[in-house]
């Protein structure tokens, strides 16, 4: 992505953000049979932003969002899309897409006629842009979707989706098997289309760090809660570490809520989760500890990972 | 934030639709249909070829001479693999989620779901039948004009327009009458789930093995519903029918939540599949018996219909012997010749001087003092009121031998008879009876005639 894309983005972010929720979730719960996919979620997501939906496997991200694409029922709560019930409701979901990686299409069909029924089915959806995109990632409409490898699929998910134009676009694991030259170019398409037409994404993707730098926002889920949500430049000054001697980082951390903490012969540090305000950074400063930002894709692992390392070692 | 122009709250809760939710209904029907574009294509190919294979094999019969006549029944092939779809569409039914599920991706909801699959279901069938309408025409028309040009070849019904649309519309409403059958089943099936299945099994089990008792039973119930002398009557009673089926399918679809869970287990599947087979099969089974096509009282009415088509009648023919010099009690064998009979056989007095032998063939013998008459009757292949062996310059010739009788058949060739039996279904109706054009009864046939040997000496 381009230095002057990214500034045009960030100014995007600011100037098209409304104070109105495209999503909104009250309580939300999902079980099958006894396993909770969904315990009591509550927040919003607000309109014309670009939020990622963070979480390991299995934390309920793929379950969140066929719940607002209308595919699942909810147990207890209440989610909406536009303000209404998504379920069974064609007023909302011909205005959103929700598109997954692995989407299986009826066998030995073409992409053509696959773009074609998008057309039918989606009344923003641009032909004209799919096909641009289409030739811009050497796809032939005459091509099976069945015998597309993996990496491939995955791309004419996303250019179908993006070709759509909803007012809510949710992409599901969106650059699973792309090469890295495909992925920037999907990045930098998304950025660019989104700036055209702006509007509501809601991705999930396990490359976070290379996602970081599209979003808006994100929203952390781990085991069906929410761990975390916000807009990521506020997230990323969420959290600090700090770099120094044992004993002054352990008076320094005492009232402080510590992600991690190491101790080394050499060096030690320690993760805090607390907003870096100003008075902190002097305080370090005076402590003589070294400050430095930690990756948001590192808070969302500090904050979702469990203590496996007993089991790890009793592996071998 | 724009709200989407939807008035409904909560989603999903109310059974009329919006013009929203029509035009959705509109756009999956269309994307439904374009993704069996290709399906359709073969099936025009198939059908097609069957249509080249009859047209050229009729040909070809045309300047050969065969011993064995034959008669062309072109359509039933074609009419096979229609009522293979129509079975296929019936399973398809049962599948309704895995079909769907390629879809899921595109914006609907619960009822468009259902009436998009409806609806594509009976346009396809539509179409279908039309495909089959038309190979009907065209064959009909290359025969007619093939018949201008040969002497032999005889239409054994007569051309009737209307006939032939009335018998594609009521064709094609027992197929969509099959077809929402079926569909109330599956959709019963979806929203109960195993209970529903568990009392269907029971019933077709229960079915399956008192045919008989439902072979009595269907023509005082079900046979009146479904067929009519009357064609209006018949129209007015099947739509009515086939809207109310419907009517409760999208009802009961409409309580049927489609996400309850995700995916369907093989063994579900599997249980679904075998549901189905085993009422199409059932279903196939009962239609076999005639109960729905042939009103009850047409086999009784073989004898008058018969007689419609004197023309392609068996001739009779009556040769006189004069046995006066054959020894009483003494035995006569018969020995015919030829394809179409080939029997040696002895008959004897008995004590009373008279014998009835009853066996398969053609022919009456009487002998009344010393004369014997045979009453010859051409030999028949009764098929839908056709006889099927139609010969041109047939000659029959006797002769005795001793205590032999030799009898023959001579014909020059035998001669096709175009016979298209594909609109038979609206031969229910009192409107096309008599005028040739239509045979009243489908399916029965009589082979060869029960012949009588009466030999009786005064």
């Amino acid at each position: 992505m381009t230095l002057l894309t990214y500034l045009m983005i960030s100014i995007w972010k600011g100037a098209i953000r409304m104070n109105e929720f495209v999503v909104q979730l009250n309580n939300l719960q999902k079980q099958f049979g006894k396993k909770a996919a969904l315990n009591n979620l509550t927040f919003d997501i607000p309109e014309n932003s670009i939020t990622g939906l963070i979480g390991r496997n299995g934390s309920g991200k793929t379950t969140l969002m066929r719940i607002l694409a209308g595919q699942l029922d909810i147990t207890s709560g209440a989610a909406s899309v536009f303000n209404e019930n998504p379920m069974d409701n064609i007023g909302v979901l011909q205005h959103l897409i929700y598109s997954y990686h692995n989407f299986e299409y009826q066998k030995n069909i073409n992409l053509r006629s696959i773009l074609e029924a998008y057309h039918t089915l989606f009344p923003n959806f641009d032909i004209i842009f799919a096909n641009k995109l289409m030739k811009y990632f050497e796809l032939n409409g005459k091509m099976k979707y069945n015998s597309l490898s993996q990496g491939m699929a995955s791309i004419f998910n996303f250019l179908a989706a993006l070709s759509c134009r909803c007012k809510l676009t949710m992409l599901d694991e969106p650059v699973l098997g792309m090469d890295i030259t495909v992925r920037r170019a999907a990045y930098e398409i998304l950025l660019r289309d989104y700036t055209e037409n702006p509007r509501t994404f809601i991705i999930s993707s396990h490359l976070f760090n290379e996602l970081e730098t599209v979003l808006s926002d994100i929203v952390l889920i781990d085991n069906g809660e929410k761990v975390l949500q916000g807009n990521i430049d506020e997230i990323r000054n969420s959290a600090y570490r700090i770099d120094g001697e044992a004993s002054i980082i352990d008076s320094f951390t005492m009232d402080k809520n510590i992600l991690d903490r190491q101790n080394g012969p050499l060096q030690s540090f320690a993760v805090i989760y607390e907003p870096l305000t100003e008075l902190v950074q002097s305080e370090i400063n005076k402590a003589g500890l070294a400050l430095s930002s930690i990756r948001v894709e590192d808070l969302c692992i500090y904050l979702t990972k469990q203590n496996k390392e007993e089991e790890l070692k009793c592996l071998w | 934030m724009h709200i989407p122009n939807k008035t409904k709250q909560g989603g999903g809760t109310e059974m009329f639709m919006v013009k929203e939710d029509l035009h959705n209904i509109k756009n999956l029907t269309k994307a439904k249909l374009r993704s069996s574009k290709k399906g359709f294509r073969i099936y025009i190919i198939i059908m097609l070829s069957i249509m080249l294979i009859n047209i050229i094999s009729f040909l070809f019969r045309l300047f050969k001479e065969t011993e064995t006549p034959s008669f062309l029944n072109s359509q039933d092939l074609s009419l096979s693999i229609y009522i293979g779809l129509l079975i296929g569409f019936i399973i398809m039914n049962f599948l309704y989620r895995t079909q769907n599920d390629y879809l899921s991706i595109f914006p609907q909801t619960n009822n468009s779901r259902f009436l998009s699959t409806l609806l594509t279901s009976y346009i396809t069938i539509t179409m279908v039948g039309l495909t089959i309408l038309l190979m009907y025409l065209i064959q009909y028309g290359t025969m007619k004009v093939i018949s201008i040009f040969h002497s032999n070849i005889f239409f054994a019904l007569n051309f009737d327009f209307g006939f032939v649309m009335i018998g594609f519309l009521t064709f094609l409403m027992y197929s969509f009458l099959a077809f929402s059958f079926m569909t109330l089943i599956a959709t019963i099936i979806r929203k109960f789930r195993i209970y529903a299945m568990i009392v269907f099994i029971a019933i077709g089990v229960t079915a399956f093995a008192n045919i008989p008792w439902i072979i009595d039973i269907l023509p005082t119930t079900l046979v009146p519903i479904l067929t009519d002398k009357s064609i209006l009557w018949f129209f007015i009673k099947t739509i009515a029918l086939l809207i109310i089926m419907n009517i409760i399918s999208i009802t009961i679809n409409h309580f049927t939540v489609y996400y309850k869970t995700v995916g369907i287990s093989k063994f579900k599947s599997s249980i679904f599949v075998f549901v189905a087979l085993f009422f199409t099969i059932a279903f196939t089974m009962l239609v076999g018996t005639g109960l729905f096509l042939a009103p009850r009282e047409s086999t009784s009415n073989v004898k008058e219909i018969t007689s419609s088509h004197t023309e392609y009648q068996p001739s009779l023919y009556t040769l006189d012997f004069d046995i006066s010099d054959l020894v009483k009690n003494s035995k006569i064998n018969i020995i015919t010749k030829g394809n179409i009979l080939a029997y040696n056989m002895n008959a004897s007095w008995n004590d009373d001087n008279q014998f009835n032998m009853s066996y398969d063939v053609s022919q009456s013998i009487k002998v009344t003092g010393n004369k014997l008459t045979i009453i010859y009757r051409y030999p028949i292949d009764i098929y839908n009121d056709i006889n099927s062996l139609n010969y041109v310059n047939p000659k029959f010739s006797a002769t005795m031998k001793g205590n032999t009788l030799y009898l023959n058949y001579e014909y020059t060739k035998n001669v096709e008879i175009i016979y298209l039996p594909i609109w038979y279904m609206a031969g229910q109706f009192e409107y096309y009876k008599d005028k040739n054009i239509t045979v009243q009864a489908f399916g029965y046939s009589v082979s060869g005639g029960s012949g009588n040997i009466n030999i009786i000496v005064e």
